[in-house]
């Protein structure tokens, strides 16, 4: 088809082609101009080949008819000046010699020709060689074309890529990933990623770490992933708890998702204090725990659906719970990565991978994994994008990272404020309580509230208040062999029961000698415990009974239980910061 | 992949063969198009048999299916899962969204 059309429009453009005309006889030149023009060329003329150079820099022919030999300079030597200026399009020359024999022939072609006629000239042969001569520019033309078209498009789409490549780093925060307890790896199919690690704090030191994978590879996976960093960030950061952050994602997926994309994803949390990882994995393969001898303690299989395929009520947002009580490595890999090691993203996958990276040593482990990818696949390794995470938890290591506090700035006074709010049945099952007082409090109190102790004294206030006040529960359970697991369950069964019931809250800031100061008070409708025996026994503050009374003796300025033990207030000074050293009480 | 549509009484079956994934995204649109088209469909079926793998773009197609399909009220079910296909669609939780038979 396209060589059809461009033989036809050979004869219709020849007319527009210009022939230079070089020749030292001025008979000649006038002979071969008259007949080229009556072909239906343009033609310019040149007496040698110094004036040759010179026309082909000045008119840009298409076509060149060279004479060999001529004064001042020969053809030949014009031929090797004019491809060295002309070099970046092709322009075809044809040389006239009174030799006949062969060996002149590929001298012409060797020096740069491209075909050659002998003098005499015969116009019949001329006229076809012209004409196969401009059929070949014209498909050449084309291609020149094309291709300088399709490099104008590729460096637009480098530009392009570049742009985006930046916004969607820094919209998925990869800059954030600063964590000693975890490595990551992603490689991408193409330019972009449509796998995504991220991972984040709670305000009380909690790790989230998110695992996400768009849908099909490229741009389109890319952006399809990039609307769950936003939740996770925020929220994370606001303290709320996985089944909230993963409710939010699914919406604003199928909100903003067209129907076929969707986001497989493993959310993780973990908490080095209880020792507790959390996991919620929707659409991708199972999730290892791998202890330090390399063996297989706790397979989290994707229970869900990917993000954005179903409505709320088909999607169980509740995470999987696994209590550590040695140390143990978690890794979570997206599908690409299972393919790209010929494994299939099943339990018998994940085994393999286990026992692949189990008998190494835990920090070289990932590396294992990108060596196993690598060598099944070669140097391009994938169809689809890899990813992987490994989080390293060790029992009595808490991980926190440094506090990101201002040091020593002055705060200014905020002056008198309280609030109170009453919750009752069903705001104690439906709502983040503890992210819901966080968040007041930092309105009121601004960058000095982001202080970790903060959310960690709010946490425990409302979870006492609710777990052992309302819900009845006793913390000796945690004690018991899967005690953890255990006792999570209980929860989630007294809270999906729980009838009647309620909290108060009230937070007053205040400020006493020019310092912000929080009184929060919280009141449950339980029946209260012995606290005074409680409060003279000093348990240790990462105990998991005592109610975390030791917990808040050392953080709080002061804590104080009323009546039964079912109201308690405490006195917390929001400017204290990490290495703060509790100045003394005054009045 | 190639995709066929066979259509007995008030049920249309798409039969798929091969590699299900985005090179074979127009057979499946050619069929399932044909499929919705027909007034006399109550039901659709996917038969799986002979499909070796699927990816994600496969369970996008899937899904758009069933979008279109809930639309009309049609019921979706995806016939003879087995081995890799079953794998994935486990992994997927498409159970939830998709009747397995």
């Amino acid at each position: 088809m396209e060589v059809a059309a461009g033989l036809v429009s050979a004869v219709a453009s020849a007319s527009a082609h210009k022939v230079l005309v070089v020749d030292d006889h001025p008979q000649a030149q006038v002979l071969l101009s008259r007949f080229l023009r009556r072909m239906g060329y343009h033609v310019d003329v040149a007496s040698n080949g110094l004036e040759a150079v010179e026309a082909v820099i000045r008119e840009r022919p298409d076509i060149v008819i060279m004479d060999v030999e001529m004064p001042v300079m020969g053809g030949y030597e014009a031929t090797e000046r004019i491809r060295t200026a002309a070099h970046e399009r092709w322009l075809p020359i044809v040389f006239l010699s009174a030799t006949p024999d062969s060996g002149a022939l590929i001298r012409a072609l060797e020096r740069g020709g491209d075909d050659y006629l002998v003098k005499p000239i015969s116009y019949t042969v001329l006229r076809a060689k012209m004409r196969a001569v401009s059929r070949t520019l014209i498909l050449q033309r084309e291609l020149e074309d094309r291709s300088a078209r399709l490099a104008a498009y590729r460096a637009a789409e480098e530009e392009q890529n570049r742009t985006a490549e930046h916004m969607i780093r820094r919209l998925a925060g990869h800059d954030l990933l600063d964590e000693s307890v975890l490595q990551h790896w992603t490689a991408a199919a193409s330019v972009f990623s449509g796998d995504l690690v991220a991972a984040a704090r709670t305000p009380s030191g909690r790790l989230h770490v998110m695992l996400a994978d768009g849908a099909g590879h490229g741009l389109a996976a890319a952006l399809s992933a990039l609307p769950v960093t936003q939740p996770f960030y925020r929220m994370t950061e606001k303290g709320y708890p996985l089944p909230s952050i993963v409710e939010e994602m699914n919406g604003k997926i199928r909100r903003l998702l067209p129907v076929d994309r969707f986001v497989a994803a493993t959310l993780i949390a973990v908490d080095f204090q209880e020792q507790v990882i959390e996991i919620w994995n929707g659409g991708n393969p199972p999730l290892c725990v791998i202890g330090e001898q390399g063996n297989l303690l706790h397979l989290a299989r994707s229970r869900n659906l990917a993000l954005g395929i179903a409505p709320d009520n088909l999607f169980s947002t509740e995470p999987e719970i696994y209590h550590y009580e040695e140390p143990c490595q978690v890794i979570s890999c997206s599908d690409g990565l299972f393919e790209a090691a010929g494994w299939h993203a099943a339990d018998s996958g994940a085994k393999l991978l286990a026992e692949l990276v189990g008998p190494h040593e835990p920090a070289t482990r990932l590396d294992r994994l990108k060596e196993r990818c690598t060598a099944v696949g070669g140097a391009q390794p994938t169809n689809d994008d890899v990813s992987a995470v490994v989080i390293t938890c060790i029992p009595g290591q808490y991980a926190a990272p440094a506090p990101v506090l201002p040091v020593q700035q002055r705060v200014d006074p905020v002056g008198d404020w309280h609030f109170e709010v009453g919750l009752s049945v069903g705001q104690l099952k439906g709502v983040d309580v503890v992210p819901l007082l966080h968040d007041v409090v930092s309105r009121m109190h601004g960058w000095c509230a982001r202080n970790p102790k903060l959310f960690l004294v709010l946490s425990e206030l409302v979870s006492n208040a609710l777990d052992h006040g309302v819900l009845g529960l006793d913390s000796l359970i945690k004690l018991e062999p899967d005690g953890f697991q255990r006792y999570v369950q209980l929860r989630q069964a007294k809270l999906a029961a729980l009838a009647s019931g309620g909290i108060h809250v009230r937070i007053a800031g205040f400020d006493r000698d020019a310092r912000p100061m929080l009184s929060i008070v919280v009141k449950d409708t339980g029946p209260g415990f012995d606290h005074e025996s409680a409060m003279a026994h000093e348990a240790g503050i990462d105990a998991p009974y005592g109610r975390g009374i030791g917990l808040l003796k050392r953080v709080c300025e002061d804590v104080e239980y009323r009546g039964v033990g079912n109201e308690v207030e405490v006195l917390f000074a929001v400017d204290q910061h990490e290495g703060s050293v509790k100045p003394a009480r005054s009045g | 992949m190639q995709a066929h549509l066979i259509t007995e009484q008030a049920t249309a079956r798409i039969r798929l063969i091969g590699r299900f994934d985005f090179s074979g995204h127009r057979e499946f649109k050619y069929c399932y198009e044909a499929a919705l088209k027909e007034p006399s469909v109550r039901q659709i079926d996917v038969d799986l048999h002979d499909v070796d793998y699927l990816d994600s773009s496969a369970l996008g197609m899937l899904l758009l299916l069933k979008d279109y399909a809930d639309a009309r009220a049609l019921p979706v079910s995806l016939l003879n899962c087995g081995g890799m296909v079953k794998e994935i669609l486990d992994v997927a939780n498409f159970g939830v969204v998709f009747a397995m038979r």
